[in-house]
């Protein structure tokens, strides 16, 4: 079995494409949690959301090449170049056959369905623009990635909900350590922000109210007030490499992809269950070869739902014992919202950047943690953690999978 | 304006081709345009010009081509 290098990541978020700048305003509990009525684009649910501003898609693509290319694309593509750059990797010198592409979203293109939609049935046009099919096709981000980085082994897309990336990552790590790849690009990406889909989720009664005093402060993981979960967009990539050819070409090696697992609950649509959540859970650290105290830090899916929180916190009593007690957790989608299929892939991004700089960032906006949560969260600031060596990133989905990606700090 | 300038003009904003390089024996291949972008353009001619573009008119090659295709259906419609 080969090991697995990080070499390189690149991320599309609120606050830019600049992982540093990023974790900085994460460790801060910045959030980038806004009201949807504020914006003039839209009949938008009463709701609060955390959009992306500052992406100009002008800046990165030619106006033939946004002719296909939907968000969710334009983000996997930015976030996907980022990783390629960081990684230093001369893709004259690698046989590209060993190379793919993993991409994880949960809705895919859903900007694209919607205004054809919106064409076809509210404007009543029979005249569909005729690249509609390969701009809102699920895999079209993997296809343009592929296109662009000529990558020629596996291209693949995950979608599993909120645990796309965290399944596509694993997965793409795998395909390393089975020995069938060398580089493997692998992420999530998700732009769902259009008005007929935040309807159709506020439909669910799962998003968050506003929080009367500060929208801002609107999404609480864990806390006994939480209301919901609040809907991100964004993206991020990383480069994952066979150890040994990481280490030959002297790449700068972020982490190790140590542990990955992927359970379903075969309960119930929505609705999550300790059991499958535990065992996923479980599983990852049997794939590490660790012991549950071997972890030092969880970045939490955390929705900051009622079923999800008490859920997820049962479930990590469950496999840590009496040691959860002592094992900080945090969720961060308090600040940069639920990306769906882009939630793993951003968070376990949080989560390596925790490994290297032995600081943990603090669930936002947790006042007073929920009885059916008890765990050590981490609240009002970020938290040290020292002789930091392995960290956990859960991701639970709707339909029932758990990816649960596990990441230990470079040698 | 005839239909060689109007061509001209909306192949060079769409597709962000210099107005020089679409000369008529300019291949649409070599102004970049792929078999997506040409059904692309045909979506935009169709509604520019009037027309109503068959599956069986797409064998364009030269710009030409796609001029000759205009002016022809636009006489057989009764846009001319």
């Amino acid at each position: 079995m080969h090991r697995v290098a990080v070499t390189g990541w690149g991320l599309v978020s609120p606050w830019g494409s600049d992982p540093d700048v990023f974790q900085q305003a994460v460790l801060k509990g910045e959030s980038a949690v806004k009201a949807l009525s504020e914006r003039a684009d839209g009949p938008w649910p009463n709701r609060p959301a955390a959009w992306i501003e500052q992406f100009n898609p002008r800046d990165h693509f030619t106006a033939p090449q946004l002719s296909t290319l939907d968000r969710t694309s334009q983000f996997a593509m930015v976030a996907s170049r980022n990783a390629l750059q960081m990684a230093s990797l001369d893709l004259k010198q690698i046989n590209l056959n060993q190379c793919g592409v993993y991409v994880g979203t949960g809705m895919g293109s859903a900007g694209s369905l919607e205004a054809t939609y919106h064409h076809f049935f509210a404007e009543q046009s029979r005249r569909l623009k005729p690249l509609t099919v390969p701009t809102a096709m699920a895999n079209a981000a993997a296809a343009h990635i592929v296109i662009e980085t000529q990558f020629a082994g596996p291209n693949v897309t995950f979608c599993s909900a909120c645990a796309s990336s965290a399944v596509a990552i694993g997965e793409a790590a795998r395909k390393i350590r089975y020995g069938e790849t060398t580089v493997m690009l692998a992420g999530g990406a998700e732009a769902l922000l259009y008005p007929g889909v935040v309807h159709a989720w506020d439909a669910l009664r799962t998003l968050a109210e506003i929080d009367s005093v500060d929208v801002s402060q609107s999404c609480k993981p864990f806390s006994k007030n939480r209301s919901g979960m609040v809907l991100g967009e964004g993206a991020a990539f990383f480069v994952l490499e066979e150890w040994d050819h990481a280490v030959t070409r002297g790449a700068t090696i972020l982490a190790e992809l140590k542990g990955f697992a992927s359970t379903s609950d075969s309960g119930h649509l929505t609705k999550p269950s300790c059991g499958g959540q535990a065992r996923a859970m479980q599983a990852a650290l049997r794939d590490a070869n660790l012991q549950a105290e071997d972890i030092g830090y969880i970045n939490a899916h955390g929705t900051g739902t009622q079923a999800n929180d008490s859920t997820e916190a049962a479930a990590i009593q469950n496999v840590f014992g009496k040691y959860a007690s002592q094992l900080p957790v945090s969720s961060t989608k308090a600040v940069h919202g639920h990306l769906l299929g882009g939630a793993s892939a951003l968070e376990l991004l949080i989560t390596i950047k925790t490994l290297q700089q032995g600081w943990a960032p603090p669930t936002a906006h947790l006042d007073v943690v929920d009885t059916d949560c008890a765990l050590d969260h981490i609240v009002g600031a970020p938290r040290n953690i020292s002789n930091l060596r392995y960290a956990m990133s859960n991701s639970f989905a709707f339909g029932g999978t758990s990816g649960v990606l596990i990441a230990a700090a470079a040698p | 304006m005839n239909t060689l300038e109007t061509l001209r003009g909306m192949i060079a904003d769409k597709f962000e081709v210099e107005p020089e390089h679409i000369q008529p024996e300019a291949t649409l291949e070599t102004l970049g345009l792929d078999s997506l972008a040409v059904f692309d353009l045909i979506f935009d001619i169709e509604s520019v010009f009037e027309i109503k573009v068959a599956n069986d008119e797409v064998k364009i090659v030269t710009v030409a081509d796609v001029v000759a295709m205009i002016d022809r259906l636009r006489q057989e419609q009764g846009k001319a």
